[in-house]
């Protein structure tokens, strides 16, 4: 299906950038290279390039301290979202306790924007699975859970057609490659809920509970899935295991800057020509990612904002989309942050109040309710973002807004009250005039209802409350159909 | 076993407190008499940390921290009243006030609902959401709990205690989010023997008693500690009363080596025997009396030839206090008397998760142990029983409520010539022609007392409220009995 | 009291549920799978179903109803046979493709998000991302998913569900729809509220700021206030040349395929 190939190196930066410290090595897909061929899915492709032979080589055989080793020399920081160096993660597994270790792999995949880890599912879960058994091997787990929105139809049928095939060639069983190694990998389907995206939430999920997040400490690591130790990571960092055990560290290095060594698979979505999945060297500027990968803007249009990093990620105007590349300590010296990859790009034509009440939506939507400040704060963010969006708020709604923003951050089990307040705070800085316009009614002058009543007319008030679920899609769209 | 506990020094608000190493802040803090707001903590119950409204904050972290879920560490430093907590926990009040429909008015847990405690201290001043509120429903949880679901602030305490503590599971969270909601499975009911703790320990109204709702405002009770005289575990209780000294409704009080905080639902509903149904007066012959009339005629039957054919009867639901002072009566006026216990059938213990609410349905079993010898009533009572022959006094002192009477005790009272009863309750037992004299006495809320209960915890009570008859506690009459019979022998002594 | 569940499960199903026993660490950590076992064994998991996983994961039903309530994927009795799940998430919703489509469903189902045809056959809702974003906009018809699902690929494939069923569009557009209420069945009359013997016991509450029943909204429905005022703003200005983001649009250089997955 593969229409374009695609760019064999990307182009220099722009004249006037300070020249890297590293000379540009020529950069070609590493985990997406087989997802155009037809049948890459299957044990036979896989095989047929090389498939399984670094597991074959190392389980049983190398020392797994020195697997670890080398996944925290070549600086892979996690895909999932919060980009923690996996090495070290790998590094805090607890050991000694006398319980087995869980590997819990995350293919969740909820962030909106993001789209990655189903490519990988669905087109090349071999790929995965051999990550899985060399991480089992490398954290000495002997069972692994790879846990699949519900959604992800095609990639479970996938996945668990692979994992049956490695089973019945011994590569997962109770003797993984004929070595003393008993290994289970067990995939388990979601059932639409975001929070179980976050890795306590998939934990609780996977032990057969509402989608919970546990209060941290203690962290998996030491007490995660059955109170075991547990090791998280997303799929495309499991994916990125077998290749940089493969080819070592110093490979992996060769791409992306110092903090943020390799290549990445970003999703772009949005008002550009050629939105799609890419994967790129860490460090390209963005504007390269979304002018050579991304086609351009489509016809027409001039960039009104980039949200980096999935939806809770803050977003970019187009002055610091101009400064922005793609790695770690770009975006957070940007006061935003990579997050999943999952990059959208806003049109001038977006209305940001309706972006931003749709994003609050979400947010309500998939607050698990456990703590309060996130429980009742992310209604009322939504029904104050709605108010703007209808353009009836009153004097003050705003900097309401901003401060039940304020109020939410810091003080929840999780952090989806954070990723919620996030994207609110971030609109109000950059795009507050847009806030500003929608104010119709003067400030409240009392408290309650009646003072309502005087100043908004009842047939103007209007609920985006949701009774239970068979109401939920109240509010749920952009416009009401 | 019996490890040493490891303990560490740390610091809440500048004072230097010890406290084991496996404790949390805020049980630190509570053990000091410091206090941490909480709504979701209960300390019998596992840790959700989901309200945060126990923020405080500990040296080094970088922002405030939920008391309840913190462990302890040596050197750690700690404080509750700081700006950042306390600024905190003013906007997590408000998060959890937007949704509530405030209508104290007419809620069962006005004057004792946490929300309004901890508003006033850490609330804002006026309310700063306009939007239209979640609608919650409310339903009827089982026969004794009802739901308000728009006053529950999801703290899931009540669904912790049906999953660890009763171990029955019949409540579940349902919905997400700010829809969230408590729930039973459709036809399936909130309905064990331990369903009204989730009353108690709900923090606001949304949990209430169906046998309370709407009976009183709670400020216009008082209330007095007692001992639940339902079953040898001997619950430590707190009983409300009306202004008319009515009992309202009975609920526990803490007692970590008894109760913890938790007592069955038959022990505080089974408080209607003290209103209803009582033995006002003396009773002679079936008519009312003096009480000097009935103390003559009682005295007379006790000093037939000594007591030679005297059997005192006495019931496991007697104080140990009331035991003693019948021994005492005993031994002046019917030396040869013959003592015998009895009481209430034993039956198979109800053993949940977290709590045990025992068959031995008698109160003071132990106690009869201690001041009588007599280890099992029913063997003291069936012995009693297989024996022939008339009994020429049976002084029965009673005192149980809803007692059902066995053929054993039937045969004992059948072949007794004339009893003396001292029993509050007006029941069954004074239709039997042979009752010659009736005493009233109190029931154990009326009178001080002790009870000894099943692990050999002596615990003794004072009166909750005024005597609501003309009884008398059994070591009153007993005591008068004495002066009667030393006047007596005085008027002899004088002929 | 507790009833025996009407239904039972098939011996392949429990033969898989076996299969399972073995690969878990506990009973529990099943259900989310055990789940999806009785929902594709019974088409959508209602009352009977949850009893039936309870029983089989050793947990309480509560819980189990608490589980189905809580995840939103799950298939529940008041779902339409056909369930149409629309993304309705930013990425999706920009340049107004959700809305697009979900007027299309509108125009031939006569359904709004929320609602399914009185005859249980189809359903419409909106749901959050489904990851897919580069091909807005993005529907899930039960277990097919379909990219870049509006114009006539959309219209096409209703028709063709339509047709399957023997039915036509113009039946549905004189159907009065009917809301979708997920939510938890009332409990017995007789666990009522005292002088509440027709009300079923799990119902909303009555006082102000609360609905009684019938109230709040136009159609006599209890759960939904009004709908609220057409937008004062529409989402995108309207460009010169039609429509963005043409669904044949180049995607990805090293990316994707277009197109419908499974
Ligand atoms: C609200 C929320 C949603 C998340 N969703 C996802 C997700 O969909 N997929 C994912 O891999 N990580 C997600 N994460 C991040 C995980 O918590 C976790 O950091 C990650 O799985 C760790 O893997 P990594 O170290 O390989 O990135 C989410 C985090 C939060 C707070
Ligand atoms: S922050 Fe929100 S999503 Fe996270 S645990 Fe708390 S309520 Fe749930
Ligand atoms: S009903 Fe009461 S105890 Fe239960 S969750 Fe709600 S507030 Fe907490
Ligand atoms: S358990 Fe026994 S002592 Fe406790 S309340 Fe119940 S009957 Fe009374
Ligand atoms: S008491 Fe600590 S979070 Fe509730």
């Amino acid at each position: 299906m593969a229409e374009t190939t695609p760019p064999a190196a990307p182009p220099a930066p722009p004249a006037s950038e300070a020249p890297k410290p590293k000379p540009v090595v020529p950069f070609s897909p590493v985990i997406l290279k087989h997802i155009h061929e037809p049948n890459a899915h299957t044990l036979e492709h896989y095989l047929a390039r090389g498939g399984y032979e670094t597991a074959r080589k190392h389980v049983g055989e190398t020392d797994p301290a020195s697997l670890v080793a080398i996944v925290k020399d070549s600086g892979l920081r996690g895909r999932g979202g919060a980009g923690f160096p996996t090495g070290m993660k790998w590094g805090f597994l607890a050991k000694g306790t006398g319980k087995p270790a869980y590997l819990a792999v995350n293919g969740d995949e909820s962030e909106p924007g993001t789209f990655k880890d189903r490519h990988i599912l669905e087109k090349d879960p071999h790929q995965l699975l051999e990550g899985v058994i060399l991480t089992c091997w490398a954290i000495q787990s002997n069972h692994a859970f790879i846990y699949l929105r519900g959604e992800f139809i095609l990639g479970y049928q996938r996945l668990e057609a692979a994992v049956k095939e490695a089973r019945a060639k011994g590569f997962i069983g109770e003797k993984s490659f004929g070595k003393d190694f008993p290994l289970k990998v067990t995939v388990v389907r979601g059932a639409g809920a975001y929070i179980c995206g976050e890795e306590t939430g998939m934990l609780s999920s996977i032990e057969g509970g509402r989608g919970y997040p546990k209060i941290k400490p203690p962290f998996p690591a030491v007490s995660g899935l059955f109170k075991c130790p547990t090791i998280v990571n997303n799929v495309e960092t499991i994916a990125n295991v077998t290749h940089i055990v493969k080819n070592g560290a110093d490979w992996h290095k060769q791409w992306g800057t110092e903090k943020s060594p390799g290549y990445k698979i970003f999703c772009l979505a949005g008002a550009v020509k050629k939105p799609g999945v890419y994967e790129v060297p860490l460090g390209i500027t963005m504007r390269e990612f979304i002018d050579v990968y991304g086609g351009g803007m489509v016809e027409g249009r001039t960039l009104k904002a980039v949200i980096p990093g999935g939806l809770s990620a803050p977003l970019l105007t187009p002055e610091m989309v101009d400064k922005c590349t793609l790695d770690y300590e770009s975006l957070a010296g940007l006061g935003s942050m990579l997050g999943s990859g999952g990059i959208t790009v806003l049109h001038d034509g977006v209305d940001m109040m309706s972006a931003i009440y749709n994003t609050m939506r979400f947010y309500h939507h998939e607050s698990c309710g456990q703590c309060t400040p996130c429980r009742e704060g992310t209604g009322w963010l939504e029904k104050l973002a709605h108010k703007h969006h209808a353009g009836h708020a009153h004097a003050g709604d705003t900097d309401l807004l901003a401060d039940v923003a304020k109020n939410m951050r810091g003080r929840t089990i999780c952090v989806l009250a954070d990723a919620a307040a996030m994207p609110m705070q971030s609109y109000l800085q950059l795009f507050r005039p847009e806030f500003d316009k929608r104010v119709a009614a003067p400030e409240y002058v009392e408290k309650g209802r009646t003072a309502r009543d005087e100043i908004t007319p009842a047939a103007k008030r209007e609920s985006v409350t949701h009774g239970a679920p068979g109401v939920l899609d109240v509010g749920m769209g952009m416009d009401r159909v | 076993m019996t490890a040493e506990v490891k303990m560490v020094n740390m610091k809440i608000d500048g004072r230097d407190v010890t406290v084991p190493a496996d404790w949390t802040v805020i049980r630190a803090a509570h053990k000091n008499d410091i206090d941490i707001p909480h709504y979701c903590y209960h300390p019998d119950l596992s840790i959700a940390g989901n309200c945060r409204i126990c923020m405080v904050s500990v040296k080094g972290a970088p922002r405030p921290v939920v008391g309840c879920a913190t462990p302890v560490a040596e050197g750690m430093e700690v404080t509750t009243t700081a700006a950042a907590e306390v600024e905190a926990r003013k906007s997590v009040m408000e998060f959890l006030l937007i949704n509530h429909p405030l209508d104290c008015p007419e809620c069962d847990q006005a004057g004792e609902c946490k929300l309004q405690d901890y508003s006033v201290d850490h609330g804002r001043d006026h309310g700063r959401f306009h939007e239209e509120k979640v609608r919650k429903s409310k339903s009827t949880m089982g026969p004794h709990v009802k739901y308000w679901g728009s006053r529950c602030i999801l703290c899931t305490r009540c669904v912790r205690f049906t999953d660890e503590v009763s171990g029955t599971g019949e409540l579940g969270i349902i919905y997400r989010g700010d829809r969230n909601e408590i729930a039973t499975f459709p036809g399936r009911v909130l309905d064990n023997p331990l369903s009204m703790n989730t009353v108690d320990i709900c923090p606001v109204g949304a949990l209430v008693s169906s046998d309370f709702l709407f009976q009183s405002r709670v400020w216009n009770l008082h209330s007095n500690p007692s001992i639940c005289p339902g079953c040898s575990l001997g619950c430590n209780t707190r009983v409300d009363l009306d202004a008319k000294d009515q009992i309202k409704r009975i609920v526990p009080r803490r007692n970590d080596a008894v109760n913890k905080e938790w007592m069955c639902d038959s022990g505080r509903l089974n408080f209607g025997y003290v209103h209803a149904g009582r033995l006002q007066k003396p009773k002679l012959g079936g008519a009312d009396a003096t009480w000097k009339e009935a103390r003559r005629a009682a005295l007379e039957l006790l000093a037939l030839n000594g007591g030679a054919n005297t059997v005192a009867l006495i019931s496991a639901w007697n104080t140990s206090e009331a035991m003693a002072a019948i021994l005492d009566l005993v031994a002046v006026e019917s030396p040869a008397a013959r003592i015998f216990g009895y009481g209430n059938p034993v039956v198979a213990d109800q053993v949940f998760p977290g709590f045990t609410i025992y068959g031995d349905k008698n109160p003071n079993r132990a106690g009869m142990e201690q001041v009588l010898g007599i280890a099992d009533p029913a063997a003291s009572l069936k012995a009693l029983a297989s024996e022939t022959g008339s009994i020429g006094t049976l002084l029965l002192v009673h005192n149980i409520p809803d007692f059902v009477i066995t053929p054993e005790f039937k045969a004992v009272l059948d072949r007794s010539e004339n009893v003396v009863l001292l029993d509050f309750a007006s029941g069954e037992l004074l239709r039997y022609g042979n009752v010659a004299v009736a005493l009233p006495t109190l029931t154990s809320f009326e009178k001080a007392g002790t009870f000894v209960n099943n692990a050999g915890l002596a615990q003794s009570f004072e009166p909750v409220m005024e005597p609501a008859t003309y009884g008398l506690s059994e070591a009153e009459i007993v005591e008068a009995l004495k002066r009667d019979v030393g006047a007596a022998t005085r008027a002899g002594a004088a002929a | 009291m507790a009833k025996m569940p009407a239904k039972t499960l098939s011996s392949e199903a429990l033969r898989q549920f076996h299969d399972w026993v073995d690969e878990y660490p506990n009973k529990r950590s099943m259900l989310m799978m055990v789940l999806r076992l009785v929902e594709e064994e019974f088409g959508c998991i209602d009352d009977d179903a949850m009893e039936i996983a309870a029983d089989l994961c050793g947990v309480n039903v509560a819980h189990v109803q608490g589980m189905v309530t809580f995840y939103t994927h799950f298939k529940r009795p008041a779902h339409g046979k056909h369930r149409f799940m629309v993304c309705a998430t930013l990425m999706c919703a920009l340049d107004g493709n959700t809305d697009q489509a979900l007027a299309q469903i509108r125009a031939k189902l006569g359904l709004k998000p929320g609602e399914a045809t009185p005859d249980g056959l189809f359903s419409c809702e909106k749901v959050e991302c489904l990851a897919d974003c580069d091909k807005p906009p993005v529907i899930q018809k039960d277990d097919e998913h379909f990219c870049s699902m509006k114009g006539p690929a959309l219209d096409a494939y209703i028709d063709k569900l339509l047709t399957a069923e023997g039915k036509t569009s113009e039946q549905y557009l004189a159907a009065t729809p009917v809301t979708m209420d997920l939510r938890v069945a009332v409990l017995p009359v007789h666990y009522n509220f005292e002088g509440e013997q027709n009300v079923g016991a799990r119902r909303f509450d009555d006082k102000d700021p609360y609905f009684a029943p019938g109230e709040g909204s136009e159609n006599g429905s209890a759960r939904t206030t009004g709908v609220p005022p057409a937008l004062k703003t529409p989402l995108t200005a309207p460009v010169a040349g039609g429509a963005l983001n043409p669904s044949n649009a180049g995607h990805g250089a090293n990316g994707t395929s277009g197109g419908q997955h499974g």
